[in-house]
């Protein structure tokens, strides 16, 4: 299998959140924002690229009945030391993601690839995967976070794109709209590319 | 044997395998966090200066803050038998031209921290500014936006003694006195929680330090 079609499949195909229905809360949570979405795939791209890379390399010695501790602990240890290096090399960074990082451990998109992908594939595969599904996810963030900015502050990525005439709608801004908006993309991705 | 192996497998490696594995991750945790200690505790010392400068609208920043943090700000200290208190006056030319305090309140997940710099008469709020906060991201987390903020600027929260009474208004609304604070849109909870954190520190500031 080509790394390519690796993160296509891991990315569109058998994309984490509308075919799997996995990382929801935070897809709610955050997708408010075009800029917050963004610092949360980025983060969780990272994350799960490195945390794959390294459970596919000690794939063989991991015994099946410890898999899920070994698994939470690599990611947790991945996610504190990505945000250790934001504070210490990138400090503005690290301050715009504030909380993000750290709600990156209980995103369950990371456990799923690394039981469903890295578990049982070498590590250059798993490593693509990871920044497939991140990718994946990413795409999803950000597509609700345009409409949710757009409909709810009148702006994307901060930036004022409509006028004074314009009434936000408030409900966007809030979860429930994030549950309209997510359904939405379901039936849309769905009745698109899968139920043919 | 086959039962000696057995065990071995199914019972003591996974044990080992899960203390080899804490460990290398702890080890090179902890050596991710002594090698870039010093980086972050100086990053934070400066921020926090720079918003205290900030904060007292000394905002020439250009120039070194730790310079200008040591020639501009004295640091002060409050101390009863309960309690202590740290602030910090503001001088340009010799004269004092505030003071500022780092203030806490309970937000909707968790402390919210501030800085709150005061007029050299502690009347009027010269600048507030979040510097640790953990509200919902895209919701409650916009109490760091500049226009929230803003709206506590020269408010005038001591009168006669008195602190003044703040009311909440929807996010668009127009205020019809500067006692109207908008409120952020699904996030009244947490804009309650500032404005109930600065009217208690304000309250508590003016009881423990007396100026001229």
């Amino acid at each position: 299998m080509s790394a390519i079609k690796v993160f296509k499949e891991a990315a569109f195909a058998e994309n984490s959140v509308w075919k799997q229905v996995l990382g929801i809360c935070s897809a709610l949570a955050v997708s408010n924002l075009i800029k917050n979405s963004l610092v949360m795939g980025i983060g969780v791209m990272f994350a799960l690229a490195l945390s794959s890379l390294t459970v596919s390399l000690i794939r063989n010695f991991i015994p099946r009945r410890v898999r899920m501790i070994a698994q939470t602990l690599i990611i947790a240890s991945w996610v504190i030391m990505i945000d250790l290096f934001l504070k210490a090399f990138m400090p503005e960074v690290s301050k715009e993601l504030g909380p993000y990082v750290g709600l990156i451990i209980t995103n369950c998109i990371l456990m799923g690839r690394l039981e469903a992908f890295a578990a049982k594939n070498t590590p250059y595969l798993s490593f693509v995967d990871g920044l497939g599904a991140g990718f994946g996810y990413t795409f999803v963030l950000l597509i609700i976070a345009f409409f949710r900015e757009l409909f709810g502050f009148g702006t994307v990525f901060g930036l004022q794109v409509l006028g004074s005439w314009w009434t936000p709608w408030s409900i966007m801004v809030m979860a429930p709209s994030a549950f309209f908006m997510l359904a939405l993309l379901f039936w849309y991705i769905q009745n698109k590319y899968y139920l043919k | 044997m086959t039962t000696k192996k057995s065990f071995i497998e199914s019972r003591l490696y996974p044990i080992v395998f899960i203390i080899i594995l804490t460990t290398v991750f702890t080890g090179m945790l902890a050596f991710f966090y002594h090698s870039t200690k010093d980086k972050v505790t100086q990053y934070n010392e400066l921020k926090f200066q720079e918003t205290i400068l900030r904060s007292l609208n000394i905002n020439n920043l250009n120039n070194n803050i730790n310079e200008l943090f040591k020639k501009h700000i004295n640091i002060l200290t409050y101390k009863d038998a309960n309690d202590s208190l740290l602030y910090y006056q503001g001088i340009i030319d010799k004269k004092i031209i505030g003071y500022a305090f780092v203030i806490k309140g309970s937000g909707l997940w968790g402390s919210i921290e501030a800085v709150i710099a005061f007029d050299a008469k502690l009347k009027t709020i010269l600048n507030l500014q979040i510097t640790n906060q953990n509200e919902t991201p895209g919701l409650g987390a916009r109490i760091t936006e500049d226009w929230f903020l803003k709206q506590f600027n020269n408010l005038v929260m001591f009168k006669d003694m008195q602190i003044q009474r703040i009311s909440l208004i929807d996010e668009n609304e127009q205020p019809k006195s500067p006692y109207e604070i908008n409120r952020i849109t699904g996030a009244t909870s947490s804009t309650k929680a500032v404005v109930d954190m600065i009217l208690k520190e304000s309250q508590n500031i003016k009881e423990k330090v007396k100026v001229k």
